[in-house]
């Protein structure tokens, strides 16, 4: 990704933690959303993007395509598209760490995690999940 | 640099051990396969060997005995059948084999009587056993020197 | 409990859990092959995964972050997934030979087939992943692996020549009759042995399972300073039985059992069973640590809840890597391959990619961004630079020299 005005910003992003209000982890910073005004000027980053939806492009290649794929089975509901967290809603920037003012059951990326909380560990015997 | 490059490198060590069975060119070449296959059970036969001894003078439990000779008996009827399956490549390996074979084969059937009698708790067919694997080690030394 | 019993606690597990299925194998192979011409990697693998367990320590300490967290944040996506995979199929092997060398222990002591013990093994290790809590498990087999002291008492036992024990090791050349690829290619499986990933990851995320403050690095510096010390000299004890007893009479080492006739031949049956109660503790341990790291770094890569803090509702993603790895590694060893040869290969191609998580934390543990004024030292760096070039060379020779050699025939 070649987008020099805003390289630093990006990469103060890119890749780092995201947390909820109360510290908890819902994932990483996978890509992010610009918008280039339209009176002209630098771009502006809009939204993080969360999830393999987002993350799929930016590996690229074959196993960009297979995350992608995996990212749709997740999400079967309708749009394939990643999952956009809206800049204003980040509250901090902490090193290596995003936080955000959301509850993670909010944020919707945890699709994986209820699904496998649902068919593989509420199941076992002893997971301390009421079934 | 991708996960197919990781792949890749897998692939070429699977090969490389593989390539661990080539075929032989020479008498020299057998010379010296029939000289590994002779040190490798000769290694068994120590083993054996010294295992047998502990188990003798109780300083070693039977099922710990048992195992590790059943373990090197194993090594040592497949590195013969490994040396078998070669095709000599002349008179002089053909015969270099069957002179091998005559010292393989019994310390390969002293390693399964000593693991016989320790599964079977026979403590006191020991000492014959352990002069069985004393000569078989002689003459493995013995074509080893030989063939080296 | 007190402060100093405290610290003599985790000495004394860092001691009991520093040895592996990699040191017990390449430990004896070496010893039995080539005497003490090899103990100087001991003593530099020991200093490297000394430093390293240091910064990885120091960074999770004072920044609460993991190895994989600053792997996927300073390598990016997707190099930091080349580095993921390389280190989740090392951990895989590595599993499949703990599991083994559990296995195989138990069929020493039982003459029941190893085979029938993987599926037992696997589930004990599942359970103790589920249910015990993390500073139990890490106590309970760091201390019953304390039982390879054995190897030193049976070294003494044996009256050997210490003179000619030290000049073997001080003087290394290769023995007659084997090559210096031969010799290299085990030098780097035994220096792979002493820093394989999966120690650093579970090191790394340990600490912050722990919830290690600033204020803890001093004794974790105590069980990094004594504690793996320590933890070589046994490893060193285990080739130097082999070295004596072994060589002279051989015997190449291709199985554990093999590896273990010394200990009864100084120490009899007692000694025996000392040595396969620390045999089991240290496979056992290491298995449930490689299993916990295996979902410790794809949860850091991913931004998952991790930890065996959190109860399996938690952190569902972490549990379930975690029992679909020990169900993976498990079906492995029921392949009927050879847990030891499994561990050799694991061991060589673990220093294969060392190079891909110690260049990070190198770099990070020099970055007043993240660590303040807690950054490496000169000297510090200056070892650091100067084990990263042996790691570099060692990884670069590995596969040419596995080829070369046949994997060390």
């Amino acid at each position: 990704m070649t987008m020099p005005p805003t390289i630093d910003i990006g990469r103060a992003l890119l890749d780092r933690l995201v947390t909820d209000v109360d510290g908890r982890p819902l994932g990483r910073v996978d890509d992010i959303e610009l918008r280039t005004p339209e009176a002209g000027g630098p771009p502006v980053i809009e939204a993080i993007l969360c999830g393999p939806m987002a993350l799929g492009p930016r590996l690229g290649g074959r196993v960009g395509t297979w995350w992608l794929s995996v990212g749709r089975r997740l999400r079967p509901e309708s749009n394939p598209e990643p999952v956009r967290i809206p800049l204003a809603l980040v509250t901090e920037l902490r090193p290596g760490e995003v936080r955000l003012s959301i509850s993670r059951d909010d944020a919707g990326t945890l699709q994986l995690r209820d699904w496998v909380l649902d068919k593989l560990i509420a199941p076992l015997p002893g997971s301390g999940v009421a079934t | 640099m991708g996960t197919r490059s990781v792949v890749g490198w897998l692939a070429l060590l699977v090969v490389s051990a593989a390539a661990c069975a080539g075929p032989s060119g020479t008498t020299d070449d057998f010379r010296h396969k029939v000289s590994r296959t002779a040190a490798s059970i000769d290694s068994d036969v120590q083993t054996a060997l010294l295992t047998a001894q502990l188990a003798l003078r109780e300083r070693l439990a039977l099922p710990y005995a048992a195992t590790t000779i059943s373990q090197v008996e194993d090594d040592a009827t497949s590195a013969q059948s490994t040396l078998d399956t070669r095709q000599p490549p002349t008179t002089a390996a053909h015969d270099l084999l069957q002179h091998a074979d005559t010292v393989l084969q019994p310390a390969i059937s002293a390693l399964t009587d000593t693991r016989i009698a320790l599964r079977a708790r026979n403590i006191d067919q020991l000492p014959a056993l352990i002069r069985r694997l004393q000569g078989a080690n002689h003459d493995l030394e013995q074509l080893y020197q030989a063939v080296s | 409990m007190s402060k100093l019993a405290s610290i003599t606690l985790g000495i004394l597990t860092a001691i009991g859990g520093f040895l592996d299925i990699g040191e017990l194998v390449t430990g004896s192979l070496t010893g039995a092959r080539f005497g003490m011409s090899l103990a100087w990697v001991v003593v530099l693998g020991v200093a490297a995964i000394m430093l390293y367990a240091d910064m990885s320590g120091r960074i999770a300490a004072i920044t609460g972050r993991a190895v994989f967290d600053i792997v996927r944040e300073r390598l990016g996506p997707r190099a930091g997934l080349v580095n993921l995979v390389a280190s989740f199929l090392i951990n895989f092997l590595t599993l499949a030979a703990e599991i083994g060398g559990v296995a195989l222990a138990l069929d020493l002591a039982s003459d029941v087939s190893y085979l029938l013990w993987v599926p037992l093994v696997s589930l004990l290790a599942w359970v103790v992943i589920w249910r015990l809590p993390y500073q139990a498990m890490e106590r309970v087999y760091g201390l019953m692996g304390l039982a390879l002291i054995v190897f030193v008492v049976a070294l003494v036992k044996l009256h050997p020549s210490w003179s000619g024990l030290w000049h073997g090791a001080s003087h290394p050349t290769v023995p007659t009759g084997e090559g210096h690829p031969t010799w290299f290619y085990y030098a780097i499986a035994l220096f792979g042995a002493a820093i394989t990933p999966y120690e650093v990851f579970f090191f790394s995320s340990g600490a912050i399972e722990e919830g290690w403050t600033r204020k803890d690095l001093a004794e974790s510096r105590a069980n990094i300073l004594v504690g793996f010390p320590l933890g070589g000299a046994l490893t060193i004890a285990w080739m130097a039985l082999a070295a004596v007893v072994l060589q002279p009479r051989g015997i190449s080492v291709d199985h554990l059992g093999q590896a273990g006739l010394p200990v009864a031949f100084a120490l009899g049956k007692v000694g025996v069973a000392f040595m396969l109660v620390g045999f089991f503790a240290a496979t056992f341990g290491a298995a449930m640590e490689v299993t916990l790291s295996s979902g410790y770094i794809l949860g850091q890569y991913l931004g998952w809840s991790w930890g065996k803090k959190l109860r399996p509702r938690e952190a569902p993603r972490f549990y379930a890597v975690c029992l679909l790895v020990l169900f993976g590694a498990t079906g492995l060893v029921l392949t009927t391959i050879d847990p030891v040869k499994l561990t050799e290969y694991a061991v060589v191609l673990s220093a294969v990619a060392l190079p891909l998580t110690y260049f990070p934390i190198l770099v990070v543990a020099n970055d007043r961004t993240y660590l303040g004024d807690d950054v490496n030292s000169w000297w510090m760096n200056l070892l650091g630079t100067g084990f990263l070039v042996v790691i570099v060379v060692a990884s670069a020779a590995a596969i040419p020299l596995m080829i070369a050699t046949k994997a060390g025939l």
